[in-house]
């Protein structure tokens, strides 16, 4: 729907509005303050209802808050099981079989795998090659969304298979898994997989070839860091300025904020500061812990300093992730051998649960307090949209002015394109943007 | 910019592989859209496994059913070259227990301020898309319905709201009859 502006006769106020699209899931508001080209207020509003999961799993056991909080996101189930299975495993001292553990980072491989390709292809790059939706670029470039569709679909196997599910599984249990696969129901979804990998290797030279618009900043980053690994469920949460915690200690250095205009919390340092989460923190912090391929293909682009100091470039990370995600799905795939049990055996009781894990947006973290009866008395969830948008926000305000003298309508596609960046819930509907313009006095 | 596909299989050439499978074994797909623990979200579950009950025997061993939750694309994009899709789903825009059709070549054209029947679960990318998608990457609409229900609740808990749960059976029979039609190759 084209914009309209509206002179604002008490002053020299100006404000632009368009009307809000109804085929989208989540919406999204955008209000500007500006004075003499300078962004004075950047406010990102999210009318999304507020969800009340974290009273919903009050009075629930473990294994069924496990099954509740997965419905809280239809693209990324599996992080809300792994943050809160991580969290009570750690509150009450279980021990799961090292099979389990690899199997659960297959697990979360294929959550990253769907969710990348779905952001890459369908919601993302048809921004920046001038589409207004994946379907008018499918138009042009049907092997294009045809691949990332493919890649997709190799993720949701993945989770199929081990979840019982591609949607909201139903596998995952407080000690390991209600079910574990045979070997050879996971060597089925070799030649997939192999041929992802080559997709996918495709992908980041595609996607290093975009054109991003020019924008320049110095982020606040955060990610979980393993001395090993590329992080998924363990590590410690480090920043780029130095913080290092448990995954279990999030709340020792964030804390949420309620914000006027928005039904999502925000989360902000103690001492006030925004942060950046996702797949563009993860890259730049803990890259040389990628996997071989995603890391010789990510040195390739030659745009590790752009993706750590230029949002737009998160585009080259994600597919640089989703790399990562199906090469080593490929390896834990051949290495494969089931756990002698699906699961250990545990006692409920009290405890303090909490845990971080990397969601393909970036960390979230989940706190529990359980009864005597091991039943939740507290939850706290920390999804990393809320956590992202002030980053957004702060973002939003550099790289307004750029686009301030630009028709509505290009101003709004510019603004959508660099929200996109992030990835947040949002970001599903193909033009969720009320942006509002306010000259102030 | 480059166009994948070199030096690596063909995406769409697996998709082509996939449609040859399923006109080898399933000509006609049921696609089971909605979430069972958000109300009237859930009709589509209930019915089809009562319209799949009533197909006769020879029938049924023709038809896949998918409970995705959510459509994907490549749901449709692998349906075999003469095969048909029924997908079934809650609708908002029509009241409570009304029972609709829409061709899914007239799915991809449906907006929410016409009126008309929109899927209820138009979850990752709105439904209209991703029947789109599936005609891009075709080369022609798929073949095939949505068959919905209009719903009024669809807030967390599982159970159906009266009006909805009143007409599961003609839902079901509608259901029933629109495989059939599928699998005598209407179009």
């Amino acid at each position: 729907m084209p914009g309209t502006t509206a002179p604002n006769a008490a002053a020299e106020e100006r404000t632009y509005k368009t009307g809000y699209l109804t085929r989208v899931e989540g919406e999204g508001s955008l209000y500007l303050r500006v004075k003499d080209g300078e962004v004075l207020e950047a406010r990102l509003g999210i009318f999304e209802a507020p969800r009340y999961f974290e009273q919903l799993v009050v009075g629930r056991t473990p294994d069924e808050v496990i099954d509740i909080v997965a419905r809280i996101c239809g693209i990324c189930p599996i992080a809300y099981q792994m943050s809160a299975v991580h969290a009570f495993e750690s509150g009450l001292g279980v021990e799961v079989d090292p099979a389990v553990r690899t199997l659960r980072r297959l697990l979360y491989c294929g959550e990253w795998i769907q969710s990348h390709a779905l952001h890459v292809y369908l919601l993302h790059a048809p921004d920046f090659l001038g589409y207004p939706s994946a379907l008018a670029m499918a138009g042009d470039h049907r092997e294009i969304v045809a691949q990332g569709l493919a890649i997709k679909k190799t993720g949701n196997e993945l989770i199929a298979a081990l979840g019982g599910r591609s949607i909201h599984p139903v596998s995952v249990r407080v000690g390991g898994f209600s079910r574990v696969p045979r070997r050879s129901e996971l060597e089925s979804l070799r030649p997939a997989l192999e041929a992802a990998i080559e997709m996918s290797r495709a992908t980041v030279e595609l996607v290093a070839g975009l054109q991003a618009p020019a924008f320049e900043r110095e982020p606040m980053l955060v990610s979980l860091v393993h001395p090993s690994e590329y992080p998924y469920s363990d590590g410690r949460i480090v920043s780029s300025d130095g913080l290092d915690l448990a995954p279990s200690n999030w709340d020792d250095a964030f804390e949420e904020q309620h914000v006027e205009g928005t039904n999502a919390l925000h989360a902000r340092t103690k001492d006030g500061r925004v942060y950046l989460l996702g797949p563009a923190a993860r890259v730049s912090l803990t890259a040389e812990r990628l996997h071989p391929l995603a890391f010789e293909a990510l040195e390739r682009t030659g745009l590790r300093e752009q993706i750590r100091t230029n949002m737009h470039w998160s585009i080259v990370a994600r597919a640089v992730e989703l790399l990562h995600a199906v090469a080593e799905a490929r390896d834990i795939v051949d290495g494969y051998v089931p756990p002698a049990e699906p699961r250990v055996p545990w006692t409920p009781g009290a405890g303090h649960c909490a845990w971080a894990t990397e969601a393909p947006r970036g960390l979230l973290f989940h706190r529990y307090e359980l009864d005597e009866r091991g039943l939740v008395a507290e939850a706290q969830i920390v999804p990393p949209t809320s956590q992202n948008q002030g980053a957004i926000e702060q973002d939003l305000a550099l790289f307004a002015p750029a686009v301030l003298g630009l028709p509505h309508a290009e101003a709004t596609r510019r603004l959508e394109q660099l929200i996109r960046a992030y990835d947040p819930c949002i970001s599903c509907a193909t033009h969720f943007l009320d942006l509002r313009i306010e000259e102030a006095d | 910019m480059t166009e994948p596909g070199q030096g690596v299989a063909t995406p769409s050439g697996a998709f082509a592989a996939a449609r040859a499978r399923a006109a080898a074994c399933h000509p006609v797909r049921v696609i089971v859209l909605g979430d069972r623990h958000r109300s009237d979200d859930g009709v589509a579950f209930v019915a089809v496994p009562a319209a799949i009950a009533e197909l006769a025997r020879q029938d049924a061993e023709r038809v896949e059913v998918r409970e995705t939750g959510q459509l994907d694309p490549a749901d449709l994009v692998e349906l075999a070259d003469d095969g048909g899709a029924v997908v079934v789903d809650a609708v908002v825009g029509v009241p409570a227990g009304e029972v609709v059709v829409v061709p899914l070549g007239i799915v991809a054209t449906v907006r929410p301020t016409a009126g008309a029947p929109v899927p209820r679960s138009s979850h990752v990318l709105p439904v209209d898309q991703l029947v789109g998608l599936a005609a891009a990457l075709r080369g022609a609409p798929p073949r095939g319905v949505l068959v919905g229900m209009g719903g009024e609740q669809f807030g967390f808990g599982e159970g159906l709201s009266p009006a909805v749960d009143a007409a599961v059976p003609v839902f079901a029979a509608t259901i029933r009859a629109e495989i059939e039609r599928q699998l005598a190759g209407a179009p």
